[in-house]
């Protein structure tokens, strides 16, 4: 019974491995970084199959904090931050994800892995402050 | 001993001038202006209505998520635009227009996968929302909404469509329902789609005075009417190894945004102006150092405004043309 359930979930994870692809398709998108400067970075664009499943990761070449995006596959609705200071999956599990680095070395070759940074503490001022102004702006509609 | 002579003159010739290349002016920051908005960052190139307000692709913490942020060019008063989820299906973001006259258009799929062109009033309320059939395995590289209701989605087929599509390019023409009502297949260029995918993004439009749509495509721009016709074509000169990633239209100027890589994620700038009425290139510029690398807005009078943080506000700097 109990190897029946340890089967049970590793078919589980082995498929949400399968399944966390990007969205439709991956873009080169120009980022600015929470600090105002330009980088480039993969995004995913659309939806597909995986994105669905929540099992993202963020990765910022940002310099400072706040929430600076690179998407990467299944970040594409619930991604969920594993420490209060980081935004999303820690970065050794998610190079630990087949399908992760086959996609990293596909766009970035033999370039360097790139650098994780953990957001601020104030990552969410931003956030904060768009909700404020969305929540007077609906009052107002 | 003449021979000696020109070798060193040939030698220490700058490169560029090898290349026939023009020589890029040096922008120098202006006036300074330190916003009470917290340090935000946001997708791709911002676009400006005839006004000056800036619109951002708010990076909200995911590029799907459909939010568009207005700056007001006087007050910098805010109006956030948000593609909320449709009957239950989360919406994920593909593009944004924004007319003249200010109104916004977000494009984005749901999970059903359909596309919906979402159409906002100016004071954020989504006031209507359109179905368009746009092919599977394409990737969408511009979006833009006429003020009489005309939308156009350009972009390219990608490696995962059927061989005889891939990196052809397509524009469509749909109308306020979404009926289509012209495609441009074979007028516009494919192009080397492997190439494509690991370049920045390509693509960017504007809407000018005239009523035309100018579509950047490749090395040219595509001047069109709102029936889908090739009114002119204009050419300009870009390296191969620089994307071009936005176009904007100022008294009889435009300026088209340059960008290419840098080590593991940087990316150069360089803003090159030509005559609207002409074609001709009039100047190409260079940021200095100071001013960073993001210019997200033009105007002939007052050149470019750069996007930077300081002591976490957001503070934009004004470049003039020189």
């Amino acid at each position: 019974m109990k190897n029946g359930v340890l089967a049970l979930v590793f078919f589980f994870l082995v498929s949400v491995v399968a399944m966390a692809q990007c969205g439709d398709h991956v873009a080169i998108q120009q980022v600015t970084c929470c600090e105002g400067g330009l980088v480039r970075l993969p995004v995913c664009v659309g939806f597909g199959t995986g994105c669905e499943t929540g099992t993202g990761g963020i990765i910022s070449p940002c310099n400072s904090g706040g929430v600076c995006g690179y998407l990467l596959p299944g970040d594409c609705l619930d991604a969920k931050a594993t420490n209060p200071n980081d935004a999303f999956a820690h970065p050794d599990e998610w190079f630990a994800r087949a399908d992760a680095k086959a996609f990293h070395d596909a766009i970035f070759g033999n370039e360097p892995k790139i650098k994780f940074v953990s957001c601020s503490t104030d990552k969410s001022e931003f956030n904060n402050w768009l909700e404020a102004k969305l929540r007077d702006q609906r009052k107002r509609i | 001993m003449w021979l000696s002579i020109l070798l060193l003159l040939v030698a220490f010739l700058p490169s560029n001038i090898d290349s026939g290349k023009t020589q890029a002016r040096v922008l120098k920051a202006g006036h300074t202006r330190l916003l009470d908005i917290p340090q935000f960052g946001f997708y791709g190139t911002p676009q400006s209505d005839e006004d000056g307000d800036m619109f951002f692709h708010a990076n909200t913490g995911s590029f799907s998520a459909a939010v568009v942020l207005k700056l007001s060019h006087s007050s910098y008063a805010p109006t956030v635009y948000v593609a909320d989820e449709i009957s239950q299906t989360h919406l994920m973001f593909l593009g944004f227009s924004v007319t003249p006259e200010g109104i916004v258009s977000i494009l984005a799929q749901g999970l059903d996968k359909k596309i919906y062109s979402i159409k906002f009033s100016s004071a954020g309320a989504v006031i209507q929302r359109t179905i368009l059939y746009i092919p599977e395995k394409f990737a969408v590289n511009d979006f833009a909404v006429f003020e009489s209701g005309t939308i156009i989605v350009s972009g390219f087929y990608l490696p995962e469509a059927a061989p005889e599509l891939r990196g052809k390019s397509l524009i469509t023409f749909f109308d306020e329902s979404g009926t289509i009502k012209k495609q441009l297949k074979d007028d516009i260029s494919a192009i080397d789609v492997a190439k494509a995918i690991k370049k920045i993004s390509e693509g960017g439009s504007t809407i000018g005075k005239d009523g035309c749509l100018y579509i950047l495509q490749g090395n040219e721009i595509l001047v069109m009417g709102q029936e889908g016709d090739i009114v002119r074509r204009i050419k300009y000169e870009k390296p191969e190894e620089y994307s071009a990633t936005k176009i904007a239209i100022s008294r009889g100027l435009i300026s088209v945004w340059l960008a290419k890589n840098e080590g593991d994620y940087g990316i150069v700038p360089e803003y090159i102006i030509l005559n609207q009425s002409s074609g001709e290139m009039m100047a190409e510029y260079v940021p200095e150092t100071e001013l960073g690398n993001n210019a997200i807005s033009f105007s002939a009078a007052d050149g470019f405004t750069f996007f930077k943080i300081e002591s976490g506000k957001v503070k934009l700097t004004t470049a003039a043309l020189r």
